[in-house]
């Protein structure tokens, strides 16, 4: 240091700081371009909440695996047996930014679910999901979470039977932008205006995202009896192609 | 490098880190040309998701905590089978050491963290919303269905862009409880 920097030190020190300085400056607004551009993305609409109505669940002593189109011939009353699978779909996509947990998300069978003959989930009936933890994409290149739970489903007959179904979404972390980060820390660069390490610790990761007509399985918990009178037999229901025959 | 021109690179980092995130809340509003309305609603949707979210979680201002660390044996509470049980730790990180983090669940404030420190509350089942907030930076926001009889470990700390929080698995979230210390705080009342 020369003595004549001791007369006044801070302007030497803006002066000598003062190009990376503009250099940070010009970088910070390009990469705020960058960022702006990887958040945009496909439009949503708010979260739908379908009524919820009363339904009493019933668990039957029988235990038999049903198949669409197939009768136990002893058996006196069909049974929806337990683990049965509903093949489900989103009706949108879903954004762990853009939910809250306890919101709950449509979703649709996507064919109908069968007890010997009988109809007991009819395709393009409506289930909701219940969001149970929602985290949009974070700093550091880390993505977002999502989690949520399918508890029920009604059966065509208007009662609600319990279902098990489970999901955690990630969003894909931005690696190299968080390793990178971490890196710079590590170092010590984060603070340095020459260096471009401290810049991308702004980047964000992905945010967990499922795409509209996603399909998730949910399995029926529990074997439930079924009253015959009250759904309708397979054969007096239109197919539709991707039905099952 | 003296110390006033250190000082000096330190104080230009703040100014160009202060424009470089006015910056980035000026590019989330709608672009005035835009023809593709659908990013806008995207846009539009996060930060009203955020907004809400922040409205359900964050506590009043104004409200201070007096605070200290409980260095002596650790004494766990017992699971509530009727209730679930958050575990709230503050981890080590080179940023924020000396300030406290504010925890607010429900738009309420409930608990004060210093680096290496852990608090818990006991919440009902359903769901909850929380919000980290220390000194100036953005909120740490997360939503959460409570279960009962269930145990969360909560973690926050600090990097360079804000308050990092998120929740752990139970092995990590154990192994932080016990080697940390508990935060014990009071609110502070104004006279």
């Amino acid at each position: 240091m020369s003595p004549t920097s001791h007369s006044c030190p801070i302007v030497e020190g803006l002066l000598h700081v003062a190009p990376t300085a503009v250099l940070f400056l010009a970088f910070s607004f390009g990469l705020n371009a960058r960022v702006s551009t990887s958040q945009a993305g496909s439009a949503l609409r708010r979260p739908y909440e379908i009524e919820r109505g009363q339904g009493s669940d019933s668990v039957a002593a029988q235990n038999q695996q049903s198949e669409p189109g197939k009768s136990p011939a002893n058996a006196p009353e069909p049974v929806l047996a337990d683990g049965t699978p509903i093949r489900l779909k989103f009706v949108r996509a879903v954004v762990s930014s853009q939910v809250i947990a306890g919101e709950k998300l449509p979703l649709e069978v996507v064919e109908p679910v069968f007890a010997g003959k009988l109809v007991t989930i009819p395709q393009h009936s409506p289930v909701e999901a219940i969001v149970t933890m929602a985290q949009a994409s974070r700093n550091m290149g880390r993505g977002g979470d999502l989690q949520f739970k399918i508890e029920n489903i009604r059966l065509a007959d208007g009662e609600l039977v319990p279902v098990r179904a489970v999901k955690d979404v990630k969003g894909k972390g931005n690696r190299a932008a968080a390793l990178t980060g971490e890196a710079g820390l590590a170092a010590g660069f984060a603070f340095s205006p020459v260096s471009p390490l401290s810049f991308l610790i702004y980047v964000k990761g992905k945010n967990a995202t499922i795409p509209a007509g996603a399909e998730i399985t949910a399995y029926i918990v529990g074997d439930f009896q079924l009253d015959p009178s009250k759904f309708q037999d397979a054969a007096a229901v239109p197919q539709e192609k991707n039905a099952p025959q | 490098m003296t110390i006033f021109q250190r000082m000096s690179i330190v104080t230009l980092m703040v100014l160009a880190v202060t424009n470089f995130l006015h910056a980035q809340e000026a590019t989330s509003t709608p672009p005035q040309s835009s023809t593709a309305s659908p990013p806008e609603d995207k846009r539009r949707s996060e930060e009203e998701t955020r907004k809400r979210l922040e409205q359900l979680a964050c506590g009043p201002k104004g409200i201070h905590f007096s605070h200290h660390t409980d260095k002596g044996p650790q004494a766990l509470p017992e699971q509530s089978p009727d209730k679930g049980l958050i575990y709230v730790i503050r981890t080590k990180s080179p940023f924020g050491a000396t300030g406290q983090a504010r925890l607010a669940m429900d738009g309420k404030w409930v608990g004060v963290n210093r680096v290496g420190n852990y608090f818990y509350i006991e919440v009902d089942p359903g769901p909850h919303y929380f919000c980290m907030k220390a000194g100036l930076d953005e909120p740490g926001l997360l939503s959460l269905v409570v279960e009962k009889g269930k145990t969360y470990y909560l973690r926050h700390g600090f990097i360079i862009s804000g308050i990092d929080l998120e929740f752990l698995d139970e092995e990590k979230g154990k192994q932080y409880v016990a080697k940390y210390s508990r935060s014990v705080f009071e609110e502070k009342h104004k006279k």
